[in-house]
């Protein structure tokens, strides 16, 4: 078995965030990392929409991004420290839109070691040196500086090493233009480590280390390091030089201190905390991300405590010297990872968990009401400030990027009856989780809909001139009419555009400046600016029946298959071409490409005849009117659409374009089938085509703008779009009904949209997320979602959430009265009244937990809910609360043939669980009947168990129950479930439970897979096979009856096969006790199962699945990650296809190696050395190297690179989109 | 001064792989066109004088020569012609076995047969197969009749062999029957249906944990849990249909 990974959606959860002017213009933008993926975004200042400009994977895990600029400089670098053990150095080229490795530098061994640098980077302020550190000992710093053409150098590494120090973070100082400096929050263990007694241990400080790097002796020295009171969690830099005082700000627990050298005395601020909170009182609070927003004038720092507040800190200096810290609150936003703080006003919240939000700051605080705490004002130590949490008064939302991580289950399957399956994914934590519906389509958000006077067939915008930006007019046609509609701040009908209305209409459009062109079947309609007209009727009886304009050519078609073809001269008059040309047969379709720009014409038409064919006819002067080439096809044709798309950069802000595109030619056939065939733009010769079924009905095509690129719009049963993005080829249906004639649209408020026509209404929709391959509805969910499982009857979820360090519903009511109550006993006598009024507003209140959190209610607190839940409307149709400190962790539907036809849900609870060390006091397994047809849960009996019961599934009739260690099965009983037969020897915990006939297939915890057969006559539960490798099982999905694939939590996906001579029988061994006794090496199973694959995903998986994903594909498996990404394992079908992606990926491998230095084929086999499985995501990068290296590999691969990108193309469209 | 390569430059190494290549591949002579002789020299085999040549760059400079290409188109003629009389000499003999009425490949059946017997020795391991076979020699012996499975469930061929294991334990008057493996089909046939129900009854009972003490009489296995009013195991219930 040979297997192709694909990914279908990147990981969309963010660990770093920087931003910088990375393309070296004004605009800034964000760089984003993604685990293994490196994304460069910008958010428009003027709709607010962050867009997509580079998405990289790296094939290495991105530990540390910093953003740099040389002294003087107008454009950002980016900094990577990753598990490569090198230091690399990016550039970002707007123009060719990619990233380019500038420096690279290797210091230490690879992988996400304790002491090999990569952790932790900083950066001098003024752009003179980095430091990138280790967890322990190891700091290196390097000088970069420019050589004499301004190319960025860097110097041979300095070293700042220090034995026993670990590191917690690092930043570089504002010196201004002295020495740079790094400070670091570093702890010694040495005599920890050498006291037996453990009274250095408990001893032991935390120190604020600075490192100075002089670079006159170009050395780095130990300058100064200070013990801090309480231990701190992170630094932020304070501007230095001119803009400010410099020194850094250390967030610790409860406290934010301002240190510096010489005389500036130690500022420090106690952080504020909510009022009235439900959080434990002794529980500290600590910053957890701080954004710094610098103008020439003033300086700030917004800083997010772990509930979410942000707070805006400012220094009060005097002469150099700060005096105050102040604090003021913000707003608060679900907890972020990083924020960055735009020039333009906008703030980029990458959030933890769920999506991640761009806000546009629209006050910044400064003069409303709320409070400001300052060091200054007098608190005893350990008393704090309190403010009000409130909703948003200073951010004002704009944007929002889904997010799936992390996805803690998904199962795959058409219960909505769509014919293509749905994923259901639960994802989000605490508070912000969501079940989310995943269905393949690209979003389309309706702008307006409009009913019209009849069914219109067709509908055109023009633009009244060439150099507007915005159409004028919307043209629809209906059977005997035709309709002008303007666009202004409403759309309305207008009678003076010079159009006519009496007659349908074949086309209209622009024509050279400022002319408009009406086709209709009598004849042609020249409209000129000041709406003189010119009219062409045509010759006796015949009538026009296809036509194609672009803005200076007319070709139409006649009766009985007659071109005729205009053009319009430099007087802006039409003139017919002196010759006509007879077609063989009728002609069904026509396209002409765009005007290419300083151009006269385009030189090609394209038209499809009845016979099944495509010509190419010339439009250049010198053979007007020659055929140039034909194709044929496999039906007959319906639309034709030429378009220029690949390769075009949109232009950039210095004016200059990019490389030209390739023109393609899209033909639209009756049976459903999209092709695509490159268009040679000098011969016009067809190649390399290009097949996609798109649906039962003929296929309309439709050339629209998406991102300032041509796009098309084909039509079928379904609507797709045909684009290029980020250099790869897309069609994507779009997640809508089905429409019948589309037309680009173009206004102030939908800049990029379409114009479309569904029955009798006219539809402007807008197309936002594209390169997105699904398109998600979700619905909220309270805690963290465990698991859940489909009821096959009703196709409703049954959902388990459950989160550590929470209430239930019940004790949180339950507190809150309690606060209320003490609140008032409290109060003085005279403040009764005053307290009672509070306490009842403080009951009354009702902040969001999605946004503001949920109360924390110490470690070993528990919270759980079971639910049922109806997938398609996300209606919950009953819920359960388990009481506080009842963790459900594993649930099944099942049967008990037994006892009727009964469907029972089984939820496993593990009572007072601590996490660490494990430790649980008991468990129980409640179990529910399914009434009213699966829509309510009716709780039948609760049934004790030892241990945590963490996996559940049916076996012929009864229940697998994991225990802890413990294998069981279960009846159902009349007051509890009865245990019929055990199986101690699964060594640490079972996690999962799968069964095939009378197989049951455990995993455990730690130590990979074991094979169980149950014995009926015995009533026994035995071993009999295992896996050889300690896998740390996350989840495990059956393929077949001897082959099961497994994930582990390191990010590795393995498949396992029993060899074809296991004996799972009886009969050989009619004791039973040669399995049961006979212990293998090691005391294993004496029967090893076979690795047949082993990959390493670089994400953690927490969910496999079998599955078919597309009607008609084939069986694919598909795994979801932690950090939301989604792919596919598909086997290869044929050798030599196997053999193709084999050598493509070792090409690919040498000729385009990963962009932050690590090794791809050491990465894949970072656990286990990689095994059958071809990296596909490796091998589609062919489309975005050099046209040159493309060309070497493909000739190594004895085919050209259309040739290999099509192999590419076709693998994907077989198993998935 | 070492002559170690400092860095992993890339590149460098690249450029110096491929002269390397392009080295090697300057004088692309192909093997049948020349030999490497025991003395270390070359000799041309397509000229019909076989010129011996001391380094592979006389070789190459005698093969631009007139003579050498003149040679060539002999030497490629030869060998067309050497080529197209096998085929036809193989189209001969095939028409001639065809007009004998005997397939080609019988010509040899013991080789055949054995060239398979050793390639699936050879084999490492069976090609896989995704439908399960039954490993056991025994149960493969078994009357079929029994494995007919009514409820079409994907247990009929374990329960078989379960069923198999029971029945020295049951003491029924199906027993002597049931013994012995030979019993033709036909006779069995009636008594499966009720013999099934029991063997399935018995089973039920086993694996809901109940116990046959000696006497023959049920007992709970302590090990099991049991609803608190179930003191005797249920009783098979005959039923005529």
């Amino acid at each position: 078995m040979f297997l192709y990974n694909i990914t279908l959606q990147r990981a969309t959860g963010i660990t770093h965030a920087i931003h910088g002017n990375f393309s070296g213009t004004k605009l800034q933008e964000i760089v984003v990392s993604r685990g293994k993926i490196l994304e460069i975004i910008r958010p428009d200042a003027n709709t607010g929409k962050v867009h997509t400009l580079l998405t990289v994977e790296v094939f290495g895990i991105i530990r540390s991004l910093m953003a740099f600029r040389l002294t003087g400089g107008t454009k950002d670098y980016i900094v990577i420290g990753s598990d490569s053990g090198r230091i690399v150095i990016l550039e970002y080229h707007p123009s060719k839109n990619m990233f380019e490795k500038i420096h690279q530098e290797t210091f230490g061994k690879s992988g996400c070691r304790r002491i090999v640098p990569g952790q932790f980077l900083a950066v001098d302020p003024k752009g003179r040196a980095v430091m990138i550190g280790a967890i322990e000992k190891q700091k290196l710093v390097y000088i970069l500086n420019r050589d004499a053409a301004a190319r960025l150098t860097i110097s041979s590494p300095l070293e700042a090493h220090k034995a026993n120090t670990l590191v917690y973070h690092v930043v570089g100082v504002d010196v201004g233009f002295e020495n740079p400096m790094f400070a670091c929050l570093e702890m010694d263990y040495e005599e920890a480590d050498n006291d037996p007694t453990g009274e250095a241990a408990a001893n032991t400080q935390q120190t604020l280390t600075f490192y100075e790097l002089d670079l006159g002796l170009n050395h780095v020295v130990r300058k100064y390091s200070e013990a801090l009171e309480e231990h701190g969690n992170f630094l932020i830099t304070v501007p230095g030089g001119s803009d400010g005082p410099s020194g850094v700000l250390i967030c610790s627990e409860n406290y934010i201190t301002y240190k510096n050298f010489g005389d500036q005395p130690d500022i420090r601020c106690p952080i504020p905390r909510r009022r009235n909170d439900l959080d434990d009182p002794e529980r500290g609070m600590i910053f957890v991300c701080s954004a710094t927003h610098k103008t020439k004038s003033m300086f700030f720092f917004l800083a997010q405590t772990e509930q979410g507040d942000i707070f805006k800190v400012t220094l009060e200096t005097d002469e150099e010297m700060v005096t105050e810290i102040r604090m003021k609150y913000f707003d608060t936003i679900p907890v972020a990872t990083a924020m960055c703080v735009l020039k333009t006003g906008f703030l980029f919240v990458s959030s933890e968990f769920g999506n991640h939000y761009l806000y546009q700051i629209a006050h910044l605080g400064d003069d409303d009401e709320e409070p400001e705490f300052s060091s200054a004002m007098p608190l005893e130590e350990g008393d704090t400030f309190f403010f009000q949490p409130r909703p948003l008064k200073n951010l004002v939302l704009v944007d929002e990027q889904e997010n799936l991580s992390p996805i803690m289950s998904c199962q795959i399957a058409d219960l909505a009856n769509e014919d293509t399956p749905q994923l259901y994914v639960a994802c989000g934590r605490g508070p912000r989780s969501t079940l989310r519906v995943l269905r393949h389509g690209l979003e389309v958000s309706e702008m307006a809909v409009s009913e019209l006077p009849g069914n219109p067939n067709a509908v055109w915008t023009v633009r009244k001139h060439v150099e507007d930006e915005f159409d004028a007019y919307i043209i629809v046609s209906f059977v005997n009419a035709t309709l002008v509609l303007s666009i202004g701040e409403t759309v309305e009908e207008v009678t003076d555009s010079g159009f006519l209305g009496t007659t349908p209409t074949l086309s209209c459009s622009l024509l050279g400046e400022d002319a408009l062109v009406q086709v209709y079947p009598d004849g042609i309609r020249h409209i000129r600016a000041d709406k003189r007209v010119n009219e062409w009727k045509t010759p006796g009886k015949k009538t026009i029946v296809r036509c194609a304009v672009n803005q200076r050519q007319v070709v139409i078609a006649l009766t009985g298959g007659e071109l005729v073809y205009f053009e319009m001269d430099p007087s802006g008059q039409l003139n017919e071409y002196t010759e006509r040309k007879e077609m063989s047969a009728d002609v069904v379709c026509m396209s002409l490409a765009n005007v290419p720009p300083g151009e006269q014409r385009s030189r090609f038409l394209a038209v499809g005849l009845v016979d099944n064919t495509v010509r190419i006819i010339s439009l250049d002067p010198t053979d007007c009117l020659q055929p140039l080439s034909m194709q044929a096809l496999p039906a007959q044709p319906e639309s034709l659409c030429i378009v220029e798309m690949g390769g075009v950069e949109k232009q950039d802000e210095l004016g200059e374009k990019g490389t030209i595109g390739f023109l393609y030619l899209n033909i639209g056939l009756q049976n459903g089938v999209l092709l695509r065939t490159v268009l040679d733009p000098v011969t016009g010769d067809l190649s390399d085509t290009r097949t996609r079924y798109l649906g039962s009905r003929p296929v309309k095509l439709f050339r629209v703008r998406m991102q300032g690129q041509e796009a098309v719009l084909a039509m079928s049963s379904r609507s797709w779009l045909s684009y290029s993005y980020q250099s790869r080829f897309h069609l994507t249906p779009l997640s809508y009904e089905t429409l019948e004639y589309a037309s680009g649209f173009a206004s102030e408020q939908c800049p990029e949209g379409i114009v479309a026509i569904s029955t009798n209404t006219l539809r402007i929709l807008a197309l936002e997320k594209l390169g997105a391959v699904f398109n998600q509805v979700a619905f909220p969910l309270q805690c963290t979602p465990r698991k859940f499982v489909i009821h096959p009857e009703s196709n409703n979820l049954i959902v388990i959430e459950t989160d550590h360090n929470a209430y239930t519903e019940a004790t949180k009511a339950q507190r809150k009265q309690q606060m209320a109550e003490e609140m008032v006993e409290a109060a003085g006598e005279d403040e009764r009244e005053l307290a009672a009024e509070m306490a009842a507003a403080f009951l009354n209140e009702n902040l969001p937990e999605a946004i503001f959190g949920s109360p924390k209610a110490g470690a070993g607190q528990w919270a759980s809910i079971v639910r049922l839940i109806n997938p398609i409307q996300g209606t919950t149709l009953d819920q359960v609360q388990l009481e506080q400190n009842e963790a459900a962790f594993s649930v099944a539907v099942c049967r008990f043939p037994n006892t009727g036809d009964d469907w029972y849900v089984l939820v496993g609870v593990a009572k007072d669980m601590i996490l660490n060390p494990r430790s649980a006091a008991g468990g129980f397994i409640y179990t529910y009947r399914l009434t009213g047809g699966g829509e309510k849960l009716e709780f039948v009996h609760k049934t004790p168990v030892e241990d945590v019961p963490l996996a559940i599934a049916p076996f012929q009739g009864r229940i697998l129950v994991g225990v802890g260690k413990l294998l069981r099965i279960y009846d159902l009983g009349k007051k509890k479930l009865l245990r019929k037969c055990e199986n101690k020897h699964v060594p640490n915990l079972v996690s999962s439970i799968h069964t095939i006939g009378q197989r049951v297939i455990v995993t455990d915890v730690q130590e990979s897979l074991f094979w169980v057969r149950y014995r009926r006559n015995e009533n026994q539960l035995i071993i009999f096979a295992d896996d050889t490798y300690p896998r740390w099982v996350t989840t495990a999905c059956l393929l077949d009856y001897d082959t099961m694939a497994s994930a582990d939590k390191f990010g590795n996906i393995s498949i396992v096969r029993l060899p074809p001579n296991t004996s799972d029988d009886v009969d050989e061994d009619p004791t039973g006790n040669k399995a049961l006794w006979d212990r293998g090496l090691l005391n294993g199973a004496s029967q090893k199962a076979e690795v047949i694959v082993n990959y390493h995903v670089g994400e953690t998986v927490l969910s496999l699945q079998k599955t078919t994903l597309i009607p008609g594909g084939s069986e694919s498996l598909v795994y979801t990650t932690l950090s939301g990404g989604i792919g596919i394992l598909v086997p290869f079908t044929s050798h030599e296809d196997h053999d193709f992606f084999q050598h493509l990926e070792m090409h690919m491998r040498s000729e385009f190696p990963p962009l932050c230095g690590r090794d791809h084929l050491s990465f894949r086999s970072a656990y286990f050395p990689v095994k059958n499985v071809i990296d596909g995501d490796l091998c589609e990068q062919f489309n975005s190297m050099d046209p040159h290296k493309q060309k070497s590999v493909s000739e190594e691969l004895d085919r050209t690179p259309p040739e290999v990108s099509k192999k590419l193309e076709d693998i994907r469209t077989r198993y998935a989109f | 001064m070492s002559f170690k390569r400092e860095g992993d430059d890339k590149s460098q190494l690249n450029i110096l792989k491929k002269r390397r290549v392009e080295d090697l591949l300057s004088h692309f002579i192909p093997e049948d066109e020349a030999v490497l002789m025991r003395n270390g020299r070359y000799s041309c085999i397509v000229c019909s004088y076989r010129p011996v040549f001391d380094t592979v760059d006389m070789l190459t400079v005698h093969r631009n020569g007139r003579k050498h290409l003149e040679g060539l188109q002999l030497f490629y003629g030869k060998k067309t012609r050497l080529k197209n009389e096998i085929i036809k000499r193989q189209q001969e003999t095939s028409v001639q076995a065809e007009d004998a009425g005997q397939e080609p490949s019988s010509s040899a059946p013991l080789l055949e047969q054995t060239r398979k017997l050793t390639y699936h020795a050879l084999l490492k391991t069976v090609p896989y197969n995704s439908c399960h076979r039954k490993t056991s020699t025994k149960s493969e012996k078994e009357p079929a009749s029994i494995i007919s499975d009514v409820s079409g469930n994907a247990e009929n061929t374990s329960e078989a062999s379960d069923s198999a294991a029971s029945r020295s334990c049951s003491g029924s008057t199906a027993d002597n029957k049931e013994l012995n493996p030979s019993h033709d089909v036909e006779v069995s046939q009636p008594i499966t249906a009720e013999r099934r129900r029991e063997l399935e009854h018995y089973l039920k009972l086993k694996s809901d944990g109940w116990k046959q003490d000696r006497s023959g009489r049920w007992i709970r296995d302590e090990d099991v849990e049991f609803d608190s009013d179930e003191e005797e195991p249920p009783s098979l219930v005959h039923s005529e249909d």
